[in-house]
């Protein structure tokens, strides 16, 4: 055999590999990655994003409605901005078409330029307003799987706006998460009629709240609205006020919705008035209900929303998916796909549509106001 | 004899900087170890009071101490009042020094001890509620020699004693250790000021290298060209 | 002027956990020489197993668990030396390591929930003003911990032997003092303070993984305000942390009030430079 023959052999198997990969291209299962927060503070949400996403999968037998492989693979950003950057370039190494996270809002900004270089659309299930904002040079790339925190902050004090109170306090943790909400309330309570006449802060591991709880009482506030993810900080500042005559209705964000806080706290914070994506754990829809019937078949206890949020991702993923049958799925064709999927197959409740102009897709209707009732988070009609 | 060494090496580590040296103090006798900086003789009494690892033999009144610790040494007799006064505690006051010295004793004991030890330095008693640290040097010397001998000690070993000192106050001194005498302990002297060491001692040996290397009466240093001084290499 | 009266007052009451915090840093300080930076860690710790078990076989065995964290330090303590270590400084960074590794432990074990123990204390009014059961108790505590602590160092043959052994230990072994033993003896005591204080802030407020860090700053803030060698200072400098932090988050902005009361050690510490002299022991 001689040179020429050999390369001429080359080609021809070349030639046939190529036929055979095109050929299984159609059967070849699509590869969407999974980045999400499985260690560090943020692993509160990463793991019931995690184990939503699995307990779907092992139900659909990964195959779409539509009837479609697909694959999915998880990375763990560590609940940091770095790290999601290496796993985002990661599974787009590792060729999957979308990703579903990362878990964090820090997460998903780090990542973003790569996802844009890269081609392959994120789907984040974090409520950070700066994820899909028009300004982001790589806003076309990203798209969120859960209502933002101005949806949030909307809901609750629309609720808030239906009681008497015109004065509102507001107690919040010192982060970016409680700056935000700040800053939102500021700018939404006025067009309901509220006012904020009061702000008061504590750091993560503050011990007493007493002082804060004085300043909010001083000012005359007659509701208090809490923008807190800390659930000691919760509970702390619940009893503060009640210690103080601070006996005014209490209002909080999405961030105290979490199963620890119901079952937790006592009776001082009866009443307590949360909004919360969904009410998977105490009072589901139907559809919250069969992903809730999905995740106990799987071994988990349903914990709150992050199941929900993952769910969202997975499901406007797969929506996708489907929509471009017996074509060649690509991470552009995914972007293309996603900026005008409407109405999909999903658990949560509320109405989804992207489009070029609303990357946010999820709004209020996502969401629920809840009231803590015998350490359950009982929906409000 | 009160405290003997035999073949007694220190080590730091593995340096060698004391070499089978033997020396003996009898009960009410005043040796003084002459040398120059760096001759090895805190090196030297640190062995003998177990701060500094050691090698060959110690005996205390017929009683083997070179396995014991350096506590069990203190509390058997063998007491040393570390150069730079190293036996104080500069922020304590002088009366809680002496009380931390007496702590052992029952009471009785401890105020008949106190007593005495204030007889022979009576600035103590004035200084009582002041801190270690704020006392002169000659008041630190005293009191770190008042310390020493609340342990009752049966042999005493003193490293520099007129470190720092003023020669006007090294004569006081002089005389308080003089005073001692009448407690009848074996007393151990390291000392580069052989003024000082004239005035004091009953017999003194030579030390350089680490190694002993002359032995003789305090009358020979008075001589100024006698074998000590040709020996210190010093003055 | 009654608010700024009850600002203090609540700022008062909520120095009292720092100062129980401030305690044993002090008590260390006074024998060793270093700093534990654990102290946060062990009262994490108490909380976390008190909540879990409850009632008080839980407090007892939160009280184990902090004073056995704390014995794992002592036993570093102890390594470190007999490795040739005799540098303050090196003590007081293992503890912050020892710290990571138990503020992870109980996130592993427990997960990021919080540790809350739900009652609401009855309350008494004092001109008006509403104060908790809890608080006052956690202010007793606290007093009567560093009173019996002041008396014990200051005043008593063990106290005088711990402070002998940290301005000199070769002195103190000389002198027949067990050097080692009473340091042990007194990283041992620190966790059970640390554990206390945890237990107090569990009843009161509610901890979660995080808080260490928080709580030993705090602490250490309290512990070296008014000088370090005093129990009773850690009283006053835990009431002066808290009446500040209180005063600051009701008067000032936010962003101000998280660093008042850091700014407010520095300003202490750089009014009274002559007193750290003093206070290292040496002839001025």
């Amino acid at each position: 055999m001689n040179l020429r023959m050999l390369r001429a052999l080359a080609i021809c198997v070349g030639a046939v590999a190529m036929i055979a990969g095109s050929a299984r291209a159609q059967d070849a299962p699509v590869k969407i990655g999974a980045v999400l927060s499985l260690s560090g503070p943020a692993a509160v949400f990463g793991i019931p994003e995690r184990d939503a996403i699995q307990a779907i999968v092992a139900k659909m037998s990964s195959t779409t409605k539509g009837g479609r492989k697909f694959e999915i693979s998880f990375y763990d950003d560590k609940s940091n901005p770095t790290e999601a950057t290496r796993a985002v370039n990661q599974a787009i190494n590792d060729k999957v078409v979308a990703i579903v996270g990362p878990s964090t809002g820090s997460g998903i900004l780090a990542a973003g330029p790569i996802a844009q270089r890269l081609s392959t659309p994120l789907i984040g299930p974090a409520g950070t307003l700066a994820i899909t904002d028009p300004k982001n040079e790589f806003y076309p790339w990203i798209f969120r799987a859960a209502p933002s925190d101005a949806s949030d902050v909307r809901a609750i004090l629309q609720d808030m706006a239906k009681g008497n109170a015109k004065k509102v306090g507001i107690f919040y943790q010192e982060d970016a998460y409680g700056k935000t909400g700040v800053d939102l309330a500021r700018e939404v309570g006025p067009s309901l009629g509220l006012n904020v006449v009061e702000t008061a802060s504590a750091p993560y591991t503050a011990t007493d709240l007493t002082a804060q709880a004085t300043k909010l009482r001083n000012a005359g506030a007659q509701a208090v609205f809490l923008q807190i993810s800390i659930a000691a900080l919760g509970s702390s500042f619940v009893k503060a006020a009640r210690q103080v005559g601070l006996s005014v209705p209490i209002y909080a964000n999405a961030g105290l919705a979490q199963r620890s806080f119901a079952e937790n706290v006592g009776n001082e914070v009866e009443g307590l008035r949360i909004v919360s994506i969904g009410n998977l754990p105490y009072d589901p829809t139907p559809g919250e209900a069969e992903l809730a019937k999905m995740l106990e078949a799987a071994g988990k206890q349903p914990q709150g929303w992050g199941e929900l949020t993952g769910s969202n991702a997975l499901m406007a993923a797969l929506g996708a998916i489907d929509r471009q049958k017996g074509k060649d799925i690509t991470g552009a064709s995914m972007r293309e796909t996603l900026e005008s999927l409407c109405d999909f197959d999903k658990f949560a409740r509320g109405r989804v549509c992207y489009s070029a102009k609303d990357h946010d897709g999820w709004h209020e209707d996502a969401l629920v106001i809840t009231e803590v009732r015998n350490k359950q988070f009982r929906s409000v009609p | 004899m009160t405290l003997t060494a035999t073949s007694l090496s220190a080590h730091y580590g593995r340096l060698q900087v004391c070499h089978n040296i033997d020396l003996s103090v009898s009960a009410g006798e005043y040796l003084i170890v002459l040398g120059a900086n760096g001759a090895g003789k805190s090196s030297l009494l640190g062995a003998l009071a177990g701060i500094v690892a050691s090698s060959g033999g110690i005996t205390l009144s017929g009683r083997r101490l070179d396995q014991a610790s350096a506590r069990v040494r203190a509390g058997s007799g063998l007491v040393l009042v570390p150069e730079g006064r190293g036996n104080l505690f500069a922020p304590l006051t002088v009366e809680e020094n002496l009380a931390i010295a007496l702590r052992h004793l029952p009471g009785a004991e401890r105020r008949e001890i106190l007593s005495e030890v204030l007889a022979l330095f009576p600035i103590l008693g004035e200084r009582g509620a002041q801190p270690a640290g704020m006392l002169s040097g000659g008041e630190q010397q005293m009191l770190a020699l008042a310390v020493a001998l609340g342990r009752r000690p049966k042999a005493l070993l003193l490293d520099e004693p007129s470190q720092g000192l003023a020669p006007v106050v090294l004569d006081e001194l002089i005389a308080a250790i003089n005073r001692l005498r009448s407690l009848g302990m074996a007393l151990l002297i390291a000392e580069q000021n052989v003024r000082f060491a004239a005035a004091l001692g009953d017999r003194f040996v030579l030390l350089r290298g680490g190694e002993i290397i002359h032995e003789g009466a305090p009358a020979e240093l008075a001589d100024r060209r006698g074998t000590a001084f040709r020996l210190m290499g010093t003055h | 002027m009654i608010h700024f009266v009850e600002y203090v007052l609540r700022g008062a009451l909520a120095g009292a956990i720092y100062a129980l915090l401030a305690a044993p840093m002090s008590l260390l300080f006074a024998t060793a020489r270093t700093i534990d930076f654990a102290v946060g860690a062990y009262a994490l710790i108490a909380a976390a197993v008190a909540a879990t078990i409850g009632g008080i076989a839980g407090a007892e065995a939160g009280l184990a668990a902090a004073m056995l964290s704390a014995a794992i330090m002592s036993l570093i303590f102890v390594g470190l030396k007999r490795l040739g270590c005799e540098d303050g400084i090196v003590f007081a960074l293992a503890s912050f390591g020892l710290s990571a590794v138990i503020e992870s432990f109980v996130l592993w074990y427990w997960g990021a929930r919080s540790f809350i123990v739900s009652y609401v204390a009855a309350s008494w009014s004092l001109g008006g003003i509403r104060l908790d059961q809890q608080g006052l108790f956690n202010l007793l505590i606290a007093a009567i911990v560093v009173v019996i602590l002041h008396v014990v160092v200051r005043h008593s043959s063990l106290g005088r032997m711990m402070r002998a052994s940290a301005v000199n230990a070769v002195g103190a072994t000389l002198a027949a003092i067990p050097v080692e033993g009473l340091q042990m003896g007194v990283y041992l005591a620190g966790g059970l303070l640390a554990g206390l204080a945890g237990l107090l802030v569990l009843y009161s407020a509610g901890i979660d993984f995080t808080a260490p860090l928080g709580l030993t700053l705090s602490g250490f803030g309290a512990a070296i305000v008014f000088g370090v060698g005093s129990p009773l200072r850690c009283l006053f400098g835990g009431i002066a942390m808290g009446v500040a932090q209180a005063l600051a988050s009701g008067y000032l902005s936010e962003a101000l009030s998280a660093m008042t009361p850091f700014l407010f050690i520095l300003l202490v510490l750089s009014m009274r430079p002559a007193d750290t002299e003093a206070l290292a022991g040496g002839r001025p």
